[in-house]
C-alpha cells in the first residue's frame, strides 16, 4: 500500500500537462485526403492528351493492351467521364477518384476497351488479372504510378501526344502482321541469340495464334498466341498470351527467355516488309510458310519407327476426314467407292502369306476383305525432316485386275503420282511426353510441290 | 503515519480530476466534403422510375463495399443495366404492385420489396464450380449478378423474326427467376410456410445438388436441383420457377404429339397435339424419360416418379395458397401479368 502510494505521488509530480506539442501539418486529415483526391483528379483531367500506358497483367494467362486515356472530371468534383482507347476501339464511361487506404483512382462504370483485362469468365473467375480500382503510389518524371487495389498489378501513366490518338499506323502493322498468319506456318527465327547461328537457326513456332484462345476471351482471338520450340528433340509451348500492339512494334506479353536472352519484341521494318526482333543481342525475323519451318531433328525415321508399332504398321490415310486428310479426300474418297481398294495406306513393312518380307511400301487395301496390294518403295531422306519414295516397279498382290486399276484410274494414278513425287514431302512433328512415359507422335505430312495438300495423324 | 496515507491518497484522487483538456475552437464550416455524384441518363431515369415511386436505390456503379471480397466481378454494361432495369420495373414490380392490389394488399410492394438492388455484370464464380445468380440479405438488399448476360438469346440463324421475338421474352421472363427467388426468401423470413412443407420431401434434400440434373431432380418431386438443397431452398424454387415459366400463359402454345395423360397422370399410347403455357408444359413433361423397352422407343413415366409428380403438387398447392392467402397475391394471375407484361414490353 505504502509503496503503491509512493509511486502515485513520483507520476503526479512528473506529469505534464505540456500542449506545446508541433502541428505536423497544417490541415486536419480529412483536409488532406481531400486536398489528395482533388489534387489527383486535377493531374489526370489537366493533362492535355491524356495519358497512355501499356498494361500487362496476369499470371497463368498474360493479356496486355496498349491504352490511351482522356479524363474529363466534373466541375468541382473528383469524377467525371474517361475515354479510353486502344489501338482499335474507344469507349467511354466513369471515373472517380476517392480515398480509402489512399487515393484511388476507380473505373467505376464499365468500360468496353477497358474492362477486358478485368471481367471474369468461366476459364478465368478471377479475370486474366486487372483491376478497375487503381491505389494511386507516386508521381516520378512525370509519370504517375499506381498499383491495383485487389490485384497486384502496376499501373504506370505517362502523358500522351495528340499523335498517340492516332492509331492508324498501329491498325495498318497489325493487319500486315495478321496477314503473315495466313500459311500454314508462322514463327520466329533466329540467327543470333538463344543459342543460335546463321547455320544453325533457332526457330520458334507460333500455334493457335489468331484462330482461338483457351482463356475464354473469344472476342479477343485475335490477340493471343502461342509459341512452340524445340531444346533438341524436346519440344516446351509458352502459357497463351497476348500480343500488344504500339506505335514502337509488338510486344509479346510472355516473352522467350532462352540461354539469358529475352525475345519479346518485334518491329517492323518497312524497307524490307519483315518484323524482325527488336530485343538487343538477337537477331532474327518472322517467318511464315505453307511448308514447316522447323526441322525436327530425326522426323522421318521416327515416323517409320512410329509406324511400324501401330497396329496396321502403316498410316491409313482417311478417305473422308478433312482434318485428317485435308484435299487429299477428293482424291481418296472416289478410290474408296470404287470395286478395286478401299485404302491407301503408308506402309513400314509387308510380309506376304508366304512369309516374304518388304520394306517401306504403298500399301492398298482390297476392297474385298483380306485382299490387298503392296508397292514397295524405297525411302529416301531429303534432310531430317523431309523425304520422297522411289516405287521399284513390283506390285505384290492377290487382286485381280488390280495392275489395269492402278494403270487406268485416273484418282490413283494423281495418288500414286503424289506419293512418289520427286521433290518429296516435308514433316512437322510435334512429340508429346507424357507423365507415364509413353509418347505421341503428331504428325504433318505436307505434299512439298503443292502444300495445300497435306495429311494428319497422330500415332 | 496513518494521516499521511490518507492525505497523499487524497492528492492522488484530487490529482486524478485534473484536467489538461484546452479547448480548441470549432470551425465555421465542416472539414466532410462529399463529391456530387456523376448524374448520367441512366441515373435520372432511376431516379425517376425507381427511387421517386417506389423508394428504390440501385447501384450499378462499381462499390466493392457491395460485394464479397472474395470474389472478383465487375459492374454491368450501361446499356444492359437500363435494359434489366425496364424489365424489372415492368415485369417484375408493376405485376406484384398490381396482383396485391387485387388481392386485397396494396402496400405490399412498398412494405417488402428490397430497397437496394445491387446490378453485378459478371457471375459470381464460387469455388465449387458453380456460379451464384443472386444474393438477398436482410430483406433490404438483393443483389443481382450476371446482368451482362441478360435475356440473352442464342439463335440458330433459322428463325423467324416472331420466334426470335418469342425466344427474347421467355429468355426475360426467364431471367427474373433469381429476383423472384430471393423475394421468396424475404417473404417466407416475415411470414413462416407450414412446417408440413418441410415433411413432404423430408431425406430427400442435399448438400450434393450440383452434382444431379434438373431432369433427375424432377423424378425426385423437385422443381430444380437446387430446390434440392434445402427446405427454404425448395420453397422459393418453386415460386420463382412458376413466375419464371410465365410465357405463353395468356395465349398458350401449341406442343405437337404429345403423349396423353389418364387421370392418374400416367402416359397412355394416345398422342395428341396440346396448347400449354411454358408452366403447363413443364407439369405435363415432367419426369418422362425414354423407354426403351417399347418398339417404337416411347416416353414412361415410373411409379415412383409418378408418386414424387404427386408430392410436387401437394408443394405447389402449399406455395400457392400461402402467397393467396398470406400476401394476396395468386400465383396464377401472376403468370398472366408477367406474360402481359413482357409481350408489351418486347414487341
Amino acid at each position: 500500500m505504502k509503496k503503491i502510494l509512493y509511486i502515485l505521488l513520483i507520476l503526479g509530480i512528473f506529469s505534464s500537462c505540456d500542449q506545446e506539442f508541433e502541428e505536423v501539418f497544417d490541415q486536419t486529415p480529412t483536409e488532406r485526403k481531400n486536398e489528395a483526391k482533388a489534387e489527383l483528379t486535377k493531374v489526370l483531367a489537366n493533362a492535355e492528351h491524356g495519358w497512355k500506358t501499356v498494361m500487362v497483367v496476369g499470371d497463368k494467362i498474360k493479356a496486355g493492351d496498349f491504352f490511351l486515356f482522356k479524363f474529363v472530371a466534373e466541375e468541382g468534383q473528383n469524377n467525371g467521364e474517361v475515354t479510353v482507347a486502344n489501338p482499335f476501339d474507344t469507349s467511354t464511361s466513369e471515373f472517380e477518384v476517392r480515398s480509402e487506404n489512399g487515393t484511388v483512382l476507380n473505373f467505376n462504370t464499365y468500360n468496353e476497351v477497358f474492362y477486358w483485362l478485368v471481367t471474369p469468365n468461366g476459364w478465368e473467375p478471377g479475370g486474366v488479372g486487372g483491376d478497375l480500382e487503381l491505389v494511386y503510389v507516386k508521381e516520378e518524371n512525370g509519370k504517375l504510378h499506381f498499383r491495383g487495389k485487389a490485384k497486384e498489378i502496376e499501373l504506370v501513366l505517362e502523358k500522351a501526344s495528340a499523335d498517340d490518338w492516332d492509331t492508324t499506323t498501329i491498325q495498318e502493322d497489325f493487319t500486315n502482321f495478321r496477314a503473315r498468319f495466313n500459311t500454314n506456318f508462322t514463327g520466329i527465327r533466329l540467327t543470333k541469340g538463344m543459342g543460335a547461328s546463321e547455320e544453325k537457326p533457332f526457330v520458334a513456332v507460333f500455334f493457335d495464334a489468331f484462330i482461338t484462345n483457351k482463356a475464354g476471351y473469344s472476342e479477343k482471338k485475335d490477340f493471343f498466341y502461342g509459341i512452340k520450340y524445340w531444346i533438341g528433340e524436346q519440344r516446351n509451348e509458352t502459357a497463351e498470351a497476348s500480343f500488344i500492339f504500339t506505335k514502337d512494334g509488338i510486344t509479346l506479353t510472355n516473352p522467350l527467355v532462352i540461354e539469358g536472352d529475352t525475345l519479346s519484341k518485334l518491329s517492323y521494318n518497312s524497307d524490307l516488309d519483315t518484323w524482325e526482333v527488336a530485343n538487343e543481342g538477337l537477331e532474327g525475323e518472322v517467318v511464315s510458310s505453307d511448308l514447316p519451318i522447323h526441322s525436327h531433328p530425326n522426323a522421318t525415321d521416327h515416323l517409320f519407327e512410329v509406324l511400324k508399332k501401330t497396329y496396321n504398321k502403316g498410316w491409313y490415310f482417311s478417305p473422308w476426314s478433312a482434318s485428317w486428310s485435308g484435299k487429299f479426300t477428293e482424291i481418296l474418297g472416289p478410290i474408296y467407292d470404287g470395286p478395286v481398294i478401299n485404302y491407301v495406306v503408308l506402309g513400314t513393312e509387308f510380309a506376304t502369306p508366304e512369309g516374304v518380307e518388304y520394306g517401306p511400301g504403298i500399301y492398298l487395301k482390297g476392297s474385298v476383305w483380306g485382299t490387298y496390294a503392296y508397292l514397295p518403295v524405297e525411302v529416301i531422306k531429303n534432310g531430317e525432316s523431309e523425304f520422297r519414295m522411289e516405287w521399284t516397279g513390283e506390285i505384290i498382290s492377290d487382286i485381280e485386275g488390280v495392275e489395269d486399276f492402278i494403270a487406268t484410274d485416273s484418282n490413283m494414278q494423281q495418288m500414286l503420282d503424289m506419293l512418289l513425287n520427286e521433290t518429296g514431302w516435308s514433316l512437322a512433328l510435334d512429340i508429346h511426353d507424357y507423365p507415364d512415359g509413353s509418347k505421341i507422335y503428331s504428325y504433318e505430312m505436307y505434299y512439298m510441290p503443292d502444300p495445300s495438300y497435306r495429311f494428319y495423324g497422330s500415332f | 503515519m496513518k494521516n499521511i496515507y490518507i492525505l497523499l491518497l487524497m492528492s492522488a484522487v484530487l490529482f486524478s480530476f485534473y484536467s489538461c483538456d484546452k479547448e480548441d475552437e470549432l470551425r465555421d464550416e465542416s472539414v466532410v466534403a462529399y463529391d456530387k455524384a456523376l448524374q448520367n441518363e441512366l441515373d435520372l431515369w432511376i431516379y425517376e422510375h425507381l427511387t421517386k415511386p417506389y423508394n428504390v436505390k440501385v447501384k450499378y456503379k462499381w462499390d466493392d463495399s457491395e460485394v464479397f471480397n472474395d470474389f472478383h466481378v465487375v459492374p454491368p454494361t450501361m446499356e444492359k443495366a437500363k435494359e434489366f432495369l425496364e424489365a424489372y420495373l415492368n415485369l417484375w414490380i408493376k405485376t406484384y404492385e398490381e396482383e396485391s392490389v387485387v388481392g386485397g394488399n396494396p402496400e405490399f410492394m412498398y412494405k417488402f420489396m428490397p430497397k437496394l438492388l445491387v446490378l453485378i455484370g459478371s457471375p459470381q464464380y464460387n469455388a465449387d464450380g458453380t456460379t451464384t445468380l443472386g444474393l438477398a440479405e436482410g430483406g433490404k438488399k438483393v443483389t443481382i449478378f450476371n446482368v451482362n448476360k441478360f435475356a440473352e438469346v442464342d439463335l440458330f440463324g433459322g428463325e423467324t423474326p416472331e420466334q426470335a421475338l418469342d425466344m427474347k421474352r421467355t429468355a426475360v421472363v426467364k431471367s427474373f427467376h433469381t429476383l423472384h427467388h430471393e423475394f421468396g426468401h424475404i417473404l417466407h423470413q416475415t411470414k413462416f410456410y407450414p412446417d408440413e412443407f418441410k415433411e413432404i420431401s423430408k431425406g430427400k434434400y442435399t448438400g450434393n445438388w450440383m452434382d444431379i440434373s434438373n431432369d433427375d431432380a424432377k423424378k425426385h418431386g423437385f422443381i430444380t436441383a437446387y430446390s434440392m438443397s434445402e427446405e427454404n431452398e425448395d420453397w422459393v424454387e418453386i415460386a420463382a420457377s412458376m413466375l419464371s415459366l410465365a410465357s405463353h400463359t395468356n395465349e398458350p402454345k401449341l406442343h405437337m404429339d404429345l403423349a396423353v395423360k389418364d387421370n392418374e397422370g400416367n402416359l397412355t399410347s394416345q398422342d395428341a397435339d396440346m396448347y400449354l403455357s411454358d408452366w403447363d408444359f413443364e407439369l405435363h413433361f415432367w419426369g418422362w424419360e425414354l423407354d426403351f423397352d417399347q418398339s417404337p422407343v416411347r416416353w414412361k413415366v415410373t411409379p415412383e416418379t409418378l408418386e414424387n409428380w404427386k408430392k410436387f403438387h401437394s408443394k405447389v398447392e402449399m406455395v400457392t395458397t400461402y402467397y393467396k392467402e398470406k400476401w394476396g397475391i395468386d400465383m396464377y394471375s401472376m403468370q398472366k401479368r408477367i406474360d402481359t407484361a413482357v409481350t408489351e414490353l418486347y414487341n
